[in-house]
């Protein structure tokens, strides 16, 4: 991308007042006031805050308003509904953006400054209060004080510094943070995506034990680094990867360490808990998720998570197979297909429209009679206060039952289905190279042996998978535990 | 002695191990005795003999099932119980329980449900859906059978051989006219059809009907078919794999026999409960999370919530509307309501539990005894129930060598008062947010199991009270704080039969309480070296020699451990089996497996564990030591980041 001259030398301006502004050594000894317009920018946080700076930019809030996809499907919604959907996308995807009117339906995003792309330190360091759990009702102060989960935060001359519950990952308000644009309601009226309401739903969002907030697993804590200026204020810091399962599909810094985090996060939250035979044929895979949402979760229409289930003899052929899906191949395939997968077990939201038809793209999304929340869900629950049973279980009848010598079962993921992806290249929105970018990750504690005479399943975890070495020393090679 | 002591005092692992809540999910009424109750329960099965007033349990794996699966069954006119396990073939109990024996006719076959006939109660169908076939494509074709018995399940034989491109989920039979007979399914699995199959000649000859079912729809039950009207039948549409309730469900209804369905209700989650009045004329069906829901069976008027019960069975005769609720969150595992599900009386309440009184009690002994101290004790002393041990107890009905309330009260000198008891129940429910389900007191609550072979003073808990007390104040000494506390519990739970001050329940839900991340209750012990876990068994004790983290920290961890005997001396003979990782408050497991190596000096070991989030875990090892005992070591820990 160009950089128009102007927002160049505003950007030179910036980095320049940051490094003044801070003493690598002492943040509380800063000479430089910086400005509110200073603050909007995540490259004047670098200064002081590189190692969160760093996170950040890798992370999927730095990538929201960058995102191929996101983009391709704003543009084709604001197509077919005639721009009725206004900053409906845009609004939690570069909010910062919108409240500073540099954009109000995300179609000119590459004109947006680069400090207001996707949803950037100040955008949630500035909130001071959240209406509705959805949509981004979110209220900023718009000063220039910065917001932290630090009970006595240091006070530097660069900007004011209060403590949050809204940041601290201890706190039930920090879940209304991150809330605010992780329940999405449609202009429609469908409750398209839920993580939220699955968490205030699960046991994490209760008041009961077992309380857990979404940055008590989404940024994870680390120790500050010798080098860290933030070590004299807290030896604890806070990731700012916050893994989930969307990645970057475009070259974007440590699109490793992302994807790293993300199969870490996913492998230790999910299991096969269970694969039983019914003596008659039917094996009952019984799987559950560690998860305080649902999995998947967010824009559950669009995602796809299935088993792959093989059976092999005792001669090592396979005489049974489900699921086995081959990076970019189309997950469901119609059933006059010859490689129609009869058994796939599938885990995702359908949409329906308003005449309770299925519909791809969600402004389609509408309540009908026939589907009166306006989709159908099948996804891996969390744990609730009533239910520590929360397993779903996929059925698979295999002939001959006698012949399987062992059968391998794990959970897959992709974070956007070849389908709708597929979909938004045909209509012209999207590249057709990035489908090959999009990764399918295996979730290691859902993967298991099974045989029939032994009664616990073996954990088919890889040897040479550490977490959270496997991204953390990505970051940092010289942190202990990374030889 | 202390050994001894401590063979009696075992405590395995908590009721939640097969990973449910304990309770009852199912219950069939004699149609020929009505003060015959037989509940399906997460635990095994509970039978009453005496119309509620007494419950015996036998234990899953005495019929080697599991509760994590929930087999249909069902009882004869003679008492004989027919059970459909998730896992093998039919199997027949003919001494109420004690043991169980496969049908041989029905071998081969995989028995998917089964019903009795309603006009006569020894004659009961089973249908079977076994795969016969399945082509390169995945179709497969089912070897789809009814057999009936009509000798209380001595003898069967075949009725029908249905199509073989179906599934077969339900089976029913029309009260008013028992020759109709309903078999419902699927066909297909993408788009999912429902299949309805009906025979008017008692399965001589089928018609068959279908349903186009959405996406992720796990199959067709036939619920109910009207007593008066064979045409008429309700049917539920669950979501797919949801053996738990988790998702939504609906309720429709047909007036031609299967031809058209209308639409009568649904529930946001599983709808594990659906009932008809005996007339007909009404209907009650619910879920754990929706709650009871009451209304005209046709839907000619509106279906209302009456209760926020925790609905996971329903069943309806003259008696009134029977539920089963979920405890400690309902008053009750099973009640009986006479007020159209407003209100409801306890029948069933896991504090009743005693073990099944069998006639070959070591076979029987041998199965649910170690079930009994691990789950079983735990269940009945949950609530205001006397939980004994295993050889100084047997069922007792009320009658000769009563041991209901009065008997409680010679106990402990106090007596539980059914209506404290139940207005206890409300209050947690109160507490918890939700309305409450009203409940009328019962006559028997109290104390329900009495010692074999004694007076009911002599088999009075005090002394194991005492032992148990004496055995924790030596633990105490030794600083094994977790056995101590077993320890009193079980001395505060043998003393206080039905008394509040052994009351186990939860503090008050404060509506601050969890607005801040607390990692850890105060009753976990620091974490250090030194730090010291007595088998379950009391055979085999560990030592942590050293950490790599202290304290605990989220993901791996290296620890150094010592494997002792109950006194201290190391355990040259020890193997360690396996080391795992579980979080009690959130009920999983770590991550799979926690590696592990024996050092040089053998009762040494060095083992990674891993925790995936931060708050209490377990540190489970099994071990064995062919001097010592097999044994179970638990380590309670906090994990802070």
């Amino acid at each position: 991308m160009i950089m128009p001259r102007h927002a160049a030398f505003v950007a030179t301006l910036v980095v320049v007042a940051a490094l003044t502004a801070c003493d690598s050594d002492d943040t509380a000894t800063s000479d430089i006031t910086l400005t509110r317009a200073q603050l909007l920018d995540p490259e004047t946080c670098k200064a002081c805050h590189p190692t969160h700076y760093r996170e950040w930019a890798s992370s999927m809030h730095a990538y929201a308003s960058r995102d191929p996809v996101f983009i391709a499907m704003n543009k084709r919604g604001q197509r077919e509904t005639d721009g009725e959907l206004g900053d409906f996308c845009v609004d939690c995807h570069a909010p910062m953006a919108v409240r500073e009117d540099a954009t109000t339906d995300g179609l000119n995003l590459d004109d947006v400054p680069a400090h207001l792309q996707g949803v950037t330190c100040y955008f949630c360091h500035n909130t001071v209060g959240v209406g509705e759990h959805f949509n981004n009702d979110i209220e900023l102060a718009n000063d220039t004080v910065m917001r932290g989960g630090l009970a006595n935060p240091p006070q530097t001359n660069a900007h004011g510094s209060e403590y949050s519950s809204f940041h601290d990952r201890n706190h039930r308000d920090s879940t209304q943070l991150c809330g605010g644009c992780h329940d999405i309601v449609t202009p429609a009226g469908v409750q398209l995506e839920r993580t939220f309401a699955e968490y205030k739903a699960s046991l994490f969002g209760t008041s009961e034990s077992g309380f857990e907030t979404c940055n008590g697993c989404h940024m994870d804590a680390r120790s500050a680094g010798p080098d860290d200026p933030h070590r004299e204020v807290t030896p604890t810091l806070h990731e700012h990867l916050w893994p989930g399962v969307d990645v970057a599909l475009t070259d974007f810094p440590d699109r490793d360490v992302q994807r790293a985090a993300i199969e870490c996060l996913l492998s230790l939250n999910t299991r096969i808990s269970k694969i039983e035979h019914d003596g008659f044929g039917t094996f009952t895979v019984s799987i559950e998720t560690d998860a305080g949402h649902s999995q998947p979760s967010g824009a559950a229409q669009d995602r796809r998570m299935w088993v792959e289930l093989i059976a092999y003899a005792a001669d090592g052929s396979v005489i049974f197979e489900s699921g086995d899906i081959a990076d970019g191949e189309l997950e469901e395939k119609p059933a006059d297909d010859p490689d129609y997968d009869r058994n796939l077990a599938m885990f995702r939201d359908r949409i329906y429209d308003a005449h309770g038809q299925p519909a791809h793209m969600f402004w389609q999304a509408a309540r009908s009679e026939q589907h009166p929340d306006g989709f159908r869900s099948l996804l891996l629950p969390a744990i609730t206060e009533t239910t520590p049973a929360h397993a779903l279980q996929a059925t698979y009848r295999i002939a001959d039952p006698e012949r399987v010598a062992r059968i391998t079962a794990r959970l897959r993921i992709r974070p956007m289905g070849m389908d709708v992806l597929q979909d938004l290249v045909a209509s012209g929105d999207l590249d057709a190279a990035l489908l090959a970018e999009v990764p399918t990750f295996t979730l290691h504690g859902a993967s298991v042996e099974w045989r029939p005479d032994e009664p616990a399943l073996r954990p088919l975890w890889p040897d040479d998978l550490q977490c959270p070495q496997a991204y953390q020393c990505l970051l940092n090679p010289e942190a202990p535990d990374c030889d | 002695m202390l050994g001894a002591l401590l063979g009696v005092l075992q405590l395995a692992p908590l009721a939640r191990a097969n990973g449910r809540m304990p309770g009852a999910t199912e219950l069939s009424i004699a149609r020929s005795d009505g003060q015959h109750l037989l509940a399906r329960a997460t635990f095994g099965l509970v039978q009453s003999f005496d119309g509620g007033d007494s419950w015996q349990w036998i234990c899953e794996q005495a019929i080697n099932v599991s509760g994590e699966s929930d087999p249909p069954l069902a009882l004869t006119e003679d008492g004989s119980l027919i059970l459909l396990p998730t896992v093998g073939a039919t199997l027949i109990s003919r001494d109420e329980g004690c043991s169980w024996a496969g049908a041989p006719e029905l071998a081969d076959s995989k028995a998917i449900d089964l019903t009795v006939d309603p006009t006569d109660p020894k004659h009961v169908l089973v249908v079977t859906s076994t795969i016969d076939e399945i082509d390169e494509t995945g179709l497969v074709s089912y070897i789809n059978v009814i057999f009936e018995t009509r000798d209380n399940a001595a003898s069967w034989q075949v009725v029908a051989t249905l199509a073989s491109d179906f599934k077969i989920e339900t089976l029913e039979v029309a009260p008013s006219e028992p020759r109709r007979i309903y078999v419902s399914g699927t066909a297909s699995e993408s788009p999912l059809i429902g299949v309805i199959e009906r025979s008017d000649d008692a399965g001589a000859n089928w018609q068959r009907t279908t349903l186009d079912l959405p996406p992720s729809s796990g199959s067709l039950f036939v619920s109910a078919v009207d007593p008066n009207d064979p045409d008429r039948l309700w049917v539920r549409v669950p979501a797919q794999g949801d053996r738990f309730g988790l998702f939504p469900a609906s309720l429709l209804i047909s007036s031609d026999a299967g031809e058209s369905f209308e639409m009568l209700g649904g529930t946001a989650q599983g709808m594990l409960g659906f009932a008809l009045s005996p007339d007909g004329t009404e209907l009650a069906y619910g879920g754990p999370f929706d709650g009871l829901f009451v209304g005209p069976a046709d839907g000619s008027g509106p279906i209302e919530k009456v209760s926020d019960l925790r609905v996971r069975c329903l069943r309806w005769n003259a008696e009134g509307l029977y539920a089963c609720g979920l405890e400690p969150q309902d008053p009750f595992s099973v009640g009986v309501s006479i007020d159209h599900g407003a209100s409801f009386r306890p029948v069933y309440k896991m504090a009743d539990t005693c073990p099944q009184e069998c006639a070959d009690a070591s076979s029987f002994a041998a199965a649910c005894q170690q079930p009994w101290i691990g789950v079983g004790m735990r269940i009945a002393s949950d609530g205001e129930g006397c939980a004994v041990p295993w050889a100084n107890l047997t069922p007792d009905a009320g009658s000769e060598g009563d041991a209901g309330p009065e008997d409680a009260g010679a106990v402990d000198g106090g007596v539980t008062d059914a209506g404290a008891t139940d207005a206890g129940a409300e209050h947690d429910a109160a507490l918890d947010g939700a309305p409450t389900v009203p409940t009328e007191p019962r006559a028997s609550d109290g104390c329900s199991c009495r010692a074999v072979g004694a007076g009911r003073d002599a088999g009075t808990p005090f002394g194991l009270s005492v032992l148990a007390l004496v055995v924790g104040l030596v633990h105490l000494r030794r600083r094994r704080r977790k056995r101590f506390g077993a320890a009193a519990a079980l001395f505060v739970v043998l003393m206080g039969c039905g008394d509040d001050a052994a009351s186990t329940e939860p503090p008050a839900n404060d509506d601050d309480a969890g607005a801040m991340f607390v990692a850890c209750p105060d009753t976990i012990p620091r974490f250090e070296s030194g730090l010291e876990a007595l088998g379950e068994r009391g055979h085999i004790q560990a030592v942590l020699l050293d950490a790599s983290d202290f304290p605990a920290r989220k993901y791996s961890n290296e620890w150094t451990l010592e494997l002792t005997d109950e006194s201290g001396d190391a355990l040259d003979d020890v193997t360690v089996t396996k080391v795992e990782t579980f979080m009690p408050v959130h009920g999983h497991y770590g991550r799979p497996p926690a590696d592990f190596e024996a050092l040089e000096a053998p009762e040494q070991l060095r083992a990674e564990i891993h925790f995936t989030m931060r708050g209490p875990w377990e540190v489970r090892i099994e071990a064995s030591s062919p001097s010592a005992g097999d044994d179970l070591i638990v380590f309670d820990v906090c994990v802070y980041e």
